[in-house]
């Protein structure tokens, strides 16, 4: 291997012991850079699909991609992927912090596990090669403690563990695997494929320096990258609030939800939980993660009252969202004490969120009731109950032994499917489709379930990036036209990121240039990458992925969003149809985009205006307006023309997309377009 | 109120302009009213009021008139209505 690269990962059977080496052809790292695309290839030609998620057969790759560790910039990630045992299908989860160097350095490109351990045991990785040890003593501590207490058990300080927490240990269905407190792999329930596999941890501590291609051109494209960030707004706005930065405007343009999904406009939210008052009120210090300029990670220190909480990793946006708007809860503390115990435990805070807002919403639809949750009432804006939902799910006591599933889980045995927000069994991040209609496509096709970070569509639907080095235009964020195009393009950038592997702000926030990536790649592993080849790369990697979600039994079925999130919202105050007076205007508008009460007011002074000009003092009052609202009532019952109107295109969408990425019937890419990418054994699986 | 004109006097209600996250550590302030009859006259008064602290902001911003962005109304020729709420936003992700 010229760079990048070690040639080789560690592959560990834990249940005979057994510890290899395995060396990886150099043409695979060629086609599939690294990271998830390196993982989904290995899956593939061993049959992953075949095994159980939770299965001594299924594969835990922990990954590195040639980026990952190096000095360039925003280069912390690592990939960790399995069967998730969540959806079923294929699962991938990124991670920051600091593991991806030490692993690095360790010499190999990453580590495959297979078997599951009788006890629990923690993997230690060094520059001599691997050990299995024995975990019992940690077993049933949480993330903070054990990764402490492994760094003094290691002697070593600057070694850096990954590791589960309780929810891992019990199976929790999203369980994750976290780093440094506040980086974790969140998503898919890794954790609970390490839960299963009874490996508590990972330990790496390496010295060994990576090989590169071209040393002067990498250096160039790393200054070349670092420049870029130096005067990136969208990076300086990442380290001033973290991306909680998000929450006014995505709350602003309707795109972070309220209430599971039901409202799209909270005015109190942002102000109570955003990125701006948390700097305002609790912020210590920030962080990042390693060789990142950026530092968008968040320190806080709750001083005192009910959440206090020692110094440590506050919520990121996600958290806040699926923590804070979307149960309509107001207290900047009880959101960061959630935070910190799904950090703890060692769970999605995406997933929880989900489903105890879902939990919610059946408890108050009757659906739940108080002798199933042993006696807590379910309500929005009750941190306290929050709270105690999420150490019953980490144990699964009760209550939590459902929740622990997941909400589509939890739907087929409550009911409540239509306010069930999932994708493929994962439940959807904190960004509504109606606002940007990109995401629904995003989530719908993501080969993982409802997924944010398998492409950069949000970053363009916001206007902040463009693929014109692909030739494909923007679209309007609420216009089905060229919407399949540019979430192809898209996802083709999405899946370099998570192979590479780079962190999407970092890589985003300057500029997102497949140039620069193909530069920085170039110089870095000596394979002689172009823009179109790297373009193709992520073809070839998206392909093989949605193949093996098809093994693994994924149809066009599966492609569907929850209604709820794709029609206009029934409730709060984007439900009001005034703009109905304006339809053309209104096909501009996205649902989130409209203030009624502003419309209204804009309504009243045209009316007053140029209709009744001498009708001043009737129409000092909306509701003293008949027709006003006769005509909101009506609207309100639903009036088929506009609700079409406003509903997200997504079928349209849909059929685009499959059209353009040669999807057929059953959802599998079609022959013709694996053998063009060089996938014929995939072909031949898929096909026959 | 900081700054605020004489023409607003004689008005009633006037719109409402509001500063976001570097945007507003930069100004160092939250809000302001403002007696702009358009988005390009608030431009011009965000710059005048903070200075140069803030134009760099200001290139590639992004404004809502009432929640909708003025890009897709008449972008910087977007009228102002008495009550309006103009708000501002450098560029930003998160997520």
């Amino acid at each position: 291997m010229k760079g990048g690269n070690w040639g080789k990962v560690l592959k560990v059977d834990l249940t005979t012991g057994k510890i290899e080496t395995e060396e990886l052809p150099e043409q695979h790292y060629r086609d599939f850079l690294g990271g998830s695309g390196l993982a989904a290839k290995w899956f593939f030609d061993h049959r992953g699909w075949e095994a159980d998620p939770l299965s001594p057969e299924n594969p835990l790759m922990i990954m590195n991609g040639p980026l990952s560790g190096t000095s360039y910039p925003g280069v912390s990630r690592l990939e960790i992927c399995a069967r998730s045992p969540l959806t079923g299908i294929w699962g991938e989860a990124s991670m920051g912090g600091h593991f991806s160097p030490q692993l690095k350095r360790t010499g190999y490109d990453g580590i495959i596990v297979l078997g599951a351990s009788e006890k629990p045991v923690y993997l230690y990785v060094t520059d001599e090669g691997a050990e299995i040890r024995d975990a019992s003593h940690l077993w049933g501590k949480d993330t903070y403690e054990t990764e402490e207490l492994l760094k003094e058990e290691v002697g070593d300080k600057r070694a850096q563990v990954i590791c589960i927490g309780p929810a891992g240990e019990n199976l929790v269905k999203y369980a994750n695997v976290m780093n440094d407190r506040g980086s974790t792999a969140g998503r898919c329930g890794m954790g609970a494929v390490m839960g299963y596999k009874r490996l508590k941890a990972v330990v790496a501590r390496g010295n060994k320096k990576y090989p590169v291609a071209d040393e002067a051109g990498f250096k160039a494209a790393r200054e070349k990258m670092s420049e870029t960030l130096k005067f990136s707004m969208v990076a300086e706005g990442l380290h001033a609030f973290g991306s909680n930065v998000h929450m006014e405007y995505g709350m602003a343009i309707g795109d972070t939800p309220v209430k599971n999904w039901r409202e799209a406009y909270w005015a109190e939210g942002p102000e109570k939980l955003g990125g701006t008052t948390v700097a305002e009120k609790i912020l210590t210090r920030t962080h990042s993660c390693f060789a990142c300029p950026i530092a968008c990670k968040r320190i806080v220190e709750i001083k005192e009252g009910p959440y206090r909480m020692e110094e440590g990793p506050g919520s990121e946006y996600e958290a806040a969202a699926a923590l804070g708007t979307l149960q309509r809860m107001d207290s900047l503390e009880a959101n960061h004490k959630a935070n910190e115990l799904c950090n703890r435990y060692g769970m999605d805070v995406i997933s929880c969120g989900g489903v105890i807002a879902y939990a919610t919403e059946a408890f108050e639809e009757g659906l739940i009731k108080e002798e199933d949750t042993g006696g807590l009432r379910l309500g929005w804006n009750r941190p306290d109950v929050l709270l105690e939902l999420i150490r019953r799910i980490a144990f699964r006591e009760g209550i939590g032994d459902d929740m622990a599933e997941g909400v589509r889980s939890m739907a087929e045995k409550y009911g409540g499917q239509e306010f069930a927000i999932h994708v493929k069994g994962l439940e959807c991040p904190m960004h509504d489709p109606r606002a940007l209609w990109g995401m629904a496509l995003t989530y719908a096709t993501s080969i993982r379930g409802a997924c944010h970070c398998a492409d950069s569509n949000l970053y363009v639907d916001l206007g902040l990036l463009n693929h014109n080095e692909l030739g494909v235009k923007r679209s309007w964020p609420y216009r089905a036209k060229g919407k399949a195009a540019q979430t192809i393009a898209s996802q083709k950038k999405g899946v370099i990121a998570n192979s590479a592997v780079i962190c999407q702000y970092a890589w985003n926030a300057s500029g997102g240039s497949l140039a620069d990536m193909a530069e920085a790649l170039r110089t870095l592993t000596g394979f002689g990458y172009t823009v179109e080849e790297l373009a193709k790369v992520g073809d070839r990697i998206w392909y093989l992925k949605r193949a093996i979600g098809n093994l693994c039994g994924a149809t066009r079925e599966d492609d569907r969003l929850p209604r709820r999130i794709l029609e206009p919202h029934p409730e709060g105050v984007t439900s009001s149809l005034h703009l109905a007076l304006y339809p053309q205007f209104m096909s501009m508008v996205p649902m989130g985009k409209m203030r009624v009460e502003k419309v209204k007011d804009t309504t009243v002074n045209l009316m007053k205006k140029y209709l009744f000009p001498n009708m001043d003092k009737i129409l000092t009052s909306l509701n003293k307006l008949p027709m006003f609202s006769l005509s909101r009532k009506k609207l309100q019952q639903g009036d088929p023309a506009e609700r079409q109107r406003r509903t997200v295109a997504f079928d349209e969408m849909l059929e685009e997309y499959y059209r353009l990425r040669d999807i057929d019937e059953k959802g599998r890419p079609s022959r013709r377009r694996l053998e063009e990418l060089g996938l014929q054994d995939v072909a031949e699986v898929l096909h026959g | 109120m900081k700054g605020m004109s004489l023409k607003l006097l004689g008005r009633k209600d006037v719109p409402t302009v509001k500063l976001f996250a570097t945007l507003r550590k930069a100004a160092g302030e939250k809000d302001f009213r403002s007696d702009a009859r358009n988005v390009a006259e608030v431009l011009e008064e965000v710059e005048k009021r903070y200075g140069d602290k803030v134009s760099r902001y200001l290139r590639n911003c992004i404004i809502l008139v009432n929640g909708q962005n003025a890009g897709y109304l008449k972008g910087k020729r977007t009228k102002l209505e008495e009550e309006d709420e103009v708000s501002i936003f450098p560029p930003l992700a998160g997520g």
